[in-house]
């Protein structure tokens, strides 16, 4: 019986180095392919996805309605544009009537008359529309009453972040006694601190590593744990860590590497971490089965 | 003496065919001046030893980050917009002005998966400050801390009505930005609530208006009203919560978002599934009701309560509150000082139907303090076992002692371990790749009973010579070395196709007042080849543990020579004659990570063991819902397959078994598949 396993095992094994051989002369190097955008974060700015237009008599900007009153038209933008006495208001899909009201949180694509500025249609739809003009292009027909002047909050000299997605790679290093089975995760506070939330690779005896997209200027707590908050990692001193905070840059991959030093559930003197059961003492320090 | 279980995991093994001459003459007095010695040498070594935080080279998958942060605090989340975000707002003392808004709509939906709320209809927030705000449609993103109103906007501050398109309120930096239309559109941005006062035409964030496309997103809960605390929480009142085929309605449902780490503190045992429902709370307090479900409970309810702040916890729970096999759980951390800490837990399991007179009560209560030295940590941990919390009942049928019937037998016994434990930060050895961590400790365990009543088997902890000992005194010390990951082979085309190598020595010696010690010795080597760094590694692990138990001229008296059988076949395992106290695992383990895109990862695990003495397959457990083997030792083979996939930018499903070659006639695949939904 002892035989045939250990057989099995062997093809099982053998399978595994054959496959994993295979793999020698597939591409190196390759970056991941960026995900989606990270589910939290405001969305890109619709103008861009504006295509430039030649200059003619009638420019099309399309976006989404805040609201549309007392003859203006405000877009999400927070510009808000003289509507034409006579503008038409008409289905985005086929040009014909619509029963869509121009209200806030519409679609809407926005025909300016490029010598009055005036907005003379306004399209409707239930879903976003692509812009034909850039947002540069129609920024000058909004009406403001006031003279715009810099923020000094807005310190253009400072960095910003352009909320372009990228790809951050989290690498632990682990204490050695860690089991070689073990899982190790992120938790974070965006997910509520659920302690399995974002489950870690291991990359070799003493390292972890994940890949995760997040967009710049995303700012996040995280810790690492094995499972559960009883198994979290603990500072060099033995202490509960403070949650660490990562802050995304304007970079197409940004590299964080951390060091555990402890587990909340390790036992230094016990030469196991399985079962986290506690258990009155005992003198024999071995698993046996019963005597017969 | 009788071995009996020690733990159910399966780490115990090991063989020292020749070793047992060396502790014989051992003298406690000596070893614990020699323990003693030893823990003063490595407090002197680790203070002498520069910080280890700075020491520690980075490994070959360490690559710094590529900027430093900037100098001024910049948004807490990313401004999508065009426009640079504001950079040196601090976050402004929060007032009144800033604490709980309500929003009341026609229809308010709270999209959980994107932690936004939107309203429609009839919208009116008031803020703190009796600021009030009507429109058509209203849009918070929670973890952004700003919302929007617009369409149809009258704005009521101070005494004044304003009208408008659209109002955005950061509550972070305490900036509002408003749209008012006088004769023409203007842009008007009001600070720390000033509204008296408007900067007119100031610049504003380039997102400052935006909504959220909530296209394709489901809806959590709908609500007509919510009461909003910044940073903390929501209450939706009524609640109609989706339950995936329908929504249900509540009379409330609180919504708990802190960053507060303490609120996911757990005290509940595991479950197969478990559905929270977040009812009452606030700043400092979470209550929360579970329906759950697990193999031996089926369906059940639990309740659950946290108290928390920055610097403590406490979490207390009854699970299940339906079934009368209950738990009582008590969760407290406290950070008493920046470098002290206290933690104490407490579990109660019971027998009791509903909340009468309890037909059975253990009870488990352990406490840890940590202070956290320069170099170091001492850690004193106490453990409490109370067989029975009820009193000793009149002896019943047979001479039994039990309450109700003979199945809820009374158990005397409160056996208690306490451990002082020092332990050393890892150090470099030199400018070595070389770690050193050295550890000692010193405990005493303690049994109330020397011989339990009703019982005809003496209580005492160990029972050697004919002496009963109901105190056991122990020490140790122990060392662990390791490498870090060393390059053995470098990729010549430069592709980072390496082969890493690391090593771990981790040995131990504990003496114990009942004369005898043990030795455990941990070796561990790895290596690890990326075939393709990015998708595809290969790691490989030999691991030799020997566990030597030392009893001298009694060694045969403790360890008499005998068989043991299985617990489920019944075999004799006749090996087990030449056990004498010495144990060895040998385990081989390989492992084959392949990520071929980051929506899909592979993981083969691997696992060969050679023990002394030879595992035995143990019977089915069940531990918080899931079963397993409780074997004596580890399965000779084993083969794991874990996939996780991605679904979504949110939902991860992560799908585990493993085969146990059919270890002892009857394990073959593990009695059930681990599953888990990530985020």
């Amino acid at each position: 019986m002892r035989n045939r396993s250990r057989l099995a095992y062997a093809v099982v094994a053998a399978l595994a180095l054959i496959v994993a051989a295979g793999r020698t002369h597939a591409d190196a190097g390759a970056v991941p392919t960026p995900e989606p955008l990270s589910s939290y974060l405001t969305p890109p700015p619709l103008s861009a996805t504006a295509t430039p237009k030649p200059t003619g008599a009638l420019i099309r900007y399309a976006g989404r309605l805040l609201d549309v009153r007392r003859g203006f038209v405000f877009f999400t933008t927070g510009d808000g544009f003289r509507l034409d006495p006579d503008a038409k208001t008409v289905d985005a899909a086929n040009g014909g009537p619509t029963k869509l009201q121009a209200s806030t949180g519409t679609y809407a694509r926005a025909t300016f008359d490029e010598s009055s500025g005036d907005v003379v249609e306004l399209a409707l739809s239930p879903n976003p529309l692509p812009s034909e003009a850039s947002y540069e292009q129609i920024a000058r027909f909004a009406v403001v009453l006031s003279t715009p002047y810099p923020n000094p909050d807005l310190n253009s000299s400072k960095e910003g972040f352009n909320g372009e997605p990228v790809l951050v790679v989290f690498t632990v290093e682990v204490p050695p006694k860690t089991q070689f089975g073990d899982s190790v995760y992120l938790a974070t506070d965006v997910s509520g601190w659920s302690a399995t939330a974002i489950k870690m690779d291991r990359v070799d005896a003493l390292h972890y590593r994940v890949s995760r997209d997040f967009n710049s200027g995303t700012h996040f707590f995280y810790r690492y744990t094995r499972g559960s908050w009883s198994s979290a990692e603990r500072g060099q001193d033995g202490l509960e860590v403070k949650p660490r905070e990562l802050l995304v840059r304007n970079l197409d991959v940004q590299r964080v590497n951390n060091v555990v030093y402890h587990w909340g559930d390790e036992n230094q003197f016990q030469p196991d971490l399985g079962q986290p059961v506690p258990t009155p003492y005992n003198p024999v320090p071995f698993n046996l089965p019963p005597r017969k | 003496m009788p071995p009996a279980r020690h733990r159910a995991d399966e780490s115990h093994v090991r063989n020292f065919e020749t070793g047992r001459s060396r502790s014989e003459k051992s003298c406690p007095d000596l070893w614990s001046i020699g323990a003693i010695l030893f823990a003063a040498v490595g407090l002197l070594l680790s203070s002498y030893a520069p910080s280890s935080a700075q020491n520690i080279p980075q490994s070959p998958f360490a690559v710094p980050t590529t900027l430093p942060l900037p100098s001024a605090p910049p948004l807490p989340f990313a401004t999508a917009g065009p426009s640079a975000a504001p950079n040196a707002s601090p976050t402004p003392p929060t007032g009144r002005r800033l604490a709980a808004l309500s929003v009341t709509a026609r229809r308010i939906a709270f999209y959980s998966n994107r932690y936004v709320i939107e309203a429609d209809g009839n919208v009116s927030v008031v803020m703190g400050d009796g600021t009030r705000i009507t429109g058509n449609t209203f849009s918070m993103d929670l973890r952004l801390n700003r919302f929007l109103v617009a369409g149809n906007l009258k704005l009521v501050a101070g005494g004044t009505a304003y009208e408008g398109a659209a109002f955005a309120e950061f509550l972070d930096f305490d900036r509002a930005y408003f749209l008012p239309i006088l004769s023409e559109p203007d842009r008007w941005t009001f600070t720390e609530g000033d509204y008296a006062h408007p900067l007119l035409g100031r610049q504003m964030p380039g997102d400052t208006f935006f909504l959220p496309d909530l296209s394709g997103q489901s809806v959590f809960a709908y609500a007509k009203k919510a009461v909003i605390d910044p940073r903390q929480s929501v209450r939706f009142t009524p609640a109609e919560i989706n339950f995936g085929l329908t929504f249900v309605p509540f009379p409330s449902y609180f919504l708990n978002f802190s960053t507060n780490p303490n609120f996911a503190q757990n005290s509940l045992q595991g479950a197969t599934a478990d559905g929270p429902l977040d009812f009452a709370g606030g700043e400092h307090g979470l209550a929360t009701a579970h329906l759950r479900y697990d193999q031996a409970n089926k369906v059940y309810f639990a309740y659950e309560e946290h108290q928390v702040s920055n610097n403590h916890y406490v979490v207390w729970s009854v699970d299940p509150l339906t079934r009368p096999l209950k738990q009582y759980n008590l969760l407290a951390f406290d950070r008493v000082t920046p470098k002290v800490q206290a933690v104490f837990t407490f579990q109660e399991t019971a027998f009791q139907s509903g909340f009468s007179q309890p037909l059975s009560a253990t009870a488990l209560a352990e406490g840890e303090v940590t202070a956290g030295l320069k170099h170091s940590f001492l850690q004193l941990t106490d453990n409490a076992f109370y067989n029975s919390l009820l009193a000793q009942p009149q002896p019943g049928i047979a001479g039994l002692l039990y309450y109700g019937d003979p199945s809820h037998n009374w158990v005397a016994g409160h056996p208690n371990d306490l451990l002082l434990s020092w332990t050393g930060f890892r150090n470099p050895v030199y400018t070595l790749p070389l770690f050193f961590q050295l550890r000692s400790s010193f405990g005493v365990n303690h049994q109330d009973y020397e011989n339990l009543p009703g019982s005809q088997s003496p209580g005492a902890l160990q029972t050697l010579g004919g002496v009963n000992y109901q105190t056991v005194w122990d020490k140790a010390v122990g060392f662990n070395l390791s490498t870090r990951s060393l390059t053995v082979l470098r990729d010549p085309k430069g592709l980072r196709r390496d082969v890493y190598f690391t090593a771990s020595l981790d040995k131990q010696r504990q003496w114990f007042s009942a004369p005898h010690h043990v030795d455990t010795t941990i070796t561990t080597l790895s290596l690890t080849k990326l075939i393709d760094p990015q998708k595809l590694a290969l790691l490989v692990s030999y691991t030799n543990t020997n566990i030597g138990d030392f009893y001298g001229a009694q060694q045969l008296d403790a360890y008499p020579s005998s068989a043991y059988v299985s617990p489920v076949t019944g075999e004799v395992f006749p090996s087990y004659l030449a056990f004498r106290g010495f144990a060895t695992t040998r385990s081989f383990a390989q492992q084959l990570n392949f990520t071929p895109n980051p929506g899909l990862t592979v993981i083969l695990s691997m696992r060969e063991n050679r023990d002394f003495p030879e595992p035995v397959a143990g019977p089915i457990q069940i531990i918080g819902g899931t079963p397993y083997f409780d074997n004596y030792g580890f399965s000779p083979y084993q083969a794991t397959l874990d996939v996780r996939f991605r679904f979504n930018r949110i939902l991860v499903f992560d799908i585990a078994r493993s085969y146990y070659f059919n270890f002892g006639g009857f394990e073959r695949w593990s009695p059930s598949f681990q599953f888990q939904l990530l985020e």
